[in-house]
């Protein structure tokens, strides 16, 4: 085995690693808070201090700092999996059909109705409120919507 | 070794590309000064939605998100049609389709930082490309069919993708607010809904270090939607068929699941035109070439583009350098906010637990008068809700029985915020809660006693000497409801129970 696919191997298992940690982790507190929040309802499930010592602790800080290490020494050594992100079935020329989409007809036309629309849209959205609806709606948090609970 | 170096170094070098990415990051996100307080940003320039994936509950973002507004629109189509940001998507459409995703997107930004994580890659395939299809299903389930159903039929504004899946919703908003010191109120509430969405956007996150782009490929429905642009959208990648011979380098070299140059799947990275062998690719916007094969240029062509980009990056610098000047010093929303509200610690009045809440007068929707010093000898429980906000409507129900139960022996207010979509009157005429309602005109009077923030719902609850047991953002469950009032009717005299809730509070 050489060297560099040791590397991307060794990377690869802390990513992994660290990722199912912090999963680990975060599953814990909740049982455990919950078990907490049957006794007494007005107990928190999770605090600060619990998430700092899940963050600051085994073994989710040592995997994190080895980590970076890996990454930084391949970034150093010019490390990658070259094969990535190419397609496993490599297209030929004699792929059939054009390579790009072809450009729909009246495609001027198109684009100024859509243009026009848009404007008509916002401008009716101006008058109808729902332009107030965006506006009440992103100045305040809704604790569900980005999952605060 | 120098060879290396040489290499690692060009390797390391940002592309055009990745500085407008983080350009654009950084104008999504220009109220840098919400990381400092802990509070988003609540100016005017919310009014207009930002092109890419940028959650508005994120401390730092300059404007609203476009799909999280579309969510909102489309569970209030019973009240209105939500033309304003349906025109504001179709803008964006017609004139940029998925360039937004390749160039402005601060969380396509962030996949690809996390993809240039060396480890193996996955390749794409017919599998990836097949899979690339899920973000029209999500589209059609989470950001559509859930909205509306919920809207039409049970009047609570669902957002079903932000609640259930966004990852940017997580990072940004959730986390975003959690990191900062002055929020540690906050924990209190994180239950099943974040244990969820952090374990989505652990996995996202893995995914992205091992698949290029992810989220983007596989699940992003605002790529969905600016991907049906794409093909005539103004900006975007063009062949030149006269010169292509279909060699299919484009394709090949592309880290998207395209079949064609400039199809759904493609993000206009305009990538392909450097691989292109008959440089037969181009990048525009409209009639003007953004990106052309450096030999198509004479060196006079060359020397003219260069100056033009100097000067481009010149003026945008300056729009950057304004745009967070204006957000973080001279807005006035940012001027009035800060989180500098903690209460004096001497002060016998205030909203803390173990202070007496500050005397106020509100009128109620039914026309009567809520007067806080006359409530004395009951506990008193104060709401503050929005039409808007979910778990606001969710919880009334609660309270409306709370209310009912103890009705003799309770008085209770629920207030809605001085930011009003929809008439609070019409909204409950047909709810059959049972407690007094009343509207904040000015976020300076009972938002101000109380402490309230941008943050929705919050629950304010005093003993029977008007002292202050509870004062927490986040949903509440009727059991907590019940464990709070049998706190706060104890005939106790306060100390005993404004202390055992505000240590349960501060835990």
């Amino acid at each position: 085995m050489n060297k560099k696919r040791l590397f991307l191997i060794v990377q690869s298992v802390l990513c992994v690693l660290l990722v199912v940690a912090l999963v680990a982790s975060a599953i814990n507190i909740y049982q455990v808070g919950l078990a907490e929040k049957a006794a007494d309802p007005l107990s928190s499930i999770y605090t600060r201090e619990k998430v700092a010592a899940v963050l600051l602790g085994v073994p989710v800080l040592p995997l994190f700092l080895l980590s970076l290490a890996t990454t930084i020494a391949c970034l150093v050594l010019g490390i990658k999996d070259e094969k990535g992100n190419k397609p496993v079935r490599i297209v030929s020329a004699a792929t059939p059909g054009p390579t790009a989409v072809p450009v729909p007809t009246h495609l001027a036309l198109r684009r100024r109705v859509t243009f026009a629309l848009a404007l008509v849209f916002i401008v009716a959205g101006v008058f109808n409120g729902s332009a107030m609806d965006v506006f009440g709606k992103a100045i305040k948090i809704c604790t569900e919507c980005i999952g605060l609970g | 070794m120098d060879k290396t170096t040489n290499t690692t170094s060009r390797s390391l070098r940002p592309s055009t590309r990745r500085l407008i990415q983080l350009y654009s990051a950084l104008l999504h996100n220009a109220y840098v000064k919400g990381f400092i307080d802990g509070e988003i940003y609540q100016g005017k320039a919310k009014y207009a939605c930002v092109p890419g994936l940028n959650c508005y509950s994120c401390p730092a973002a300059a404007g609203a998100c476009p799909l999280g507004s579309i969510q909102n629109a489309l569970a209030s189509t019973g009240h209105r049609a939500g033309w304003y940001v349906m025109g504001i998507i179709l803008l964006f459409g017609v004139t940029l389709g998925r360039t937004i995703c390749g160039w402005l997107c601060p969380f396509g930004l962030i996949q690809e930082l996390l993809h240039k994580i060396p480890s193996f890659k996955l390749r794409k395939s017919r599998f990836t490309r097949a899979l690339s299809y899920l973000k029209y299903v999500i589209l059609a389930i989470f950001v559509i069919a859930i909205p509306l159903y919920y809207g039409l039929t049970q009047d609570i504004p669902m957002p079903g993708f932000c609640k259930y899946i966004c990852p940017a919703g997580t990072l940004g908003g959730a986390i975003g607010l959690l990191a900062n010191p002055h929020n540690t109120d906050l924990f209190g509430m994180l239950g099943i809904f974040f244990t969820r969405k952090f374990v989505i956007l652990m996995l996202i996150t893995l995914a992205c270090v091992f698949c290029y782009r992810t989220f983007c490929r596989f699940i992003c429905p605002l790529g969905a939607i600016y991907g049906l642009f794409n093909h005539f959208s103004l900006t975007g990648v063009r062949v030149d068929e006269n010169c292509c011979n279909h060699c299919g380098a484009c394709v090949n070299t592309c880290k998207m699941d395209v079949l064609r140059v400039g199809d759904h799947e493609c993000i206009n990275c305009a990538q392909c035109v450097d691989v292109c062998p008959k440089k037969a690719i181009t990048f525009n916007a409209g009639t003007v070439v953004l990106k052309a094969p450096e030999a198509s240029f004479t060196a006079e062509e060359k020397n003219d583009r260069q100056k033009k980009g100097r000067l481009a990056w010149a003026i945008a610098l300056a729009v950057l350098v304004g745009a967070l000047v204006w957000f973080n010093f001279l807005d006035p929303a940012a001027k009035q906010s800060g989180n500098g509200g903690s209460a004096d610690a001497t002060a016998i009045t205030g909203y803390e637990p173990g202070k007496q809440l500050e005397d106020f007068t509100l009128e109620c929707l039914d026309g009567s008068s809520f007067h806080l010093a006359d409530t004395r000898g009951k506990p008193v429980f104060i709401n503050l809700w929005a039409t808007y906000c979910t778990p606001c409507v969710q919880e009334l129900p609660y309270f409306s029985d709370l209310y009912t139960q103890h009705e003799d022996d309770i008085a209770m207010l629920a207030v809605h915020s001085s930011v009003v979509t929809d008439d609070p009157a019409e909204f409950l005429a047909n709810k059959g809660w049972a407690m007094p309602f009343a509207t904040d005109t000015s976020d300076d009077t009972l938002w101000k006693i109380v402490n309230g923030s941008s943050t929705l719902p919050q629950t304010i609850v005093l003993d029977r000497d008007g002292v202050v047991i509870y004062n927490q953002v986040g949903s509440v469950t009727p059991d907590v409801l019940e464990k709070l009032y049998e706190q706060a009717a104890a005939p106790a005299k306060t100390s005993a129970s404004s202390e055992q809730a505000s240590s349960s509070a501060a835990n």
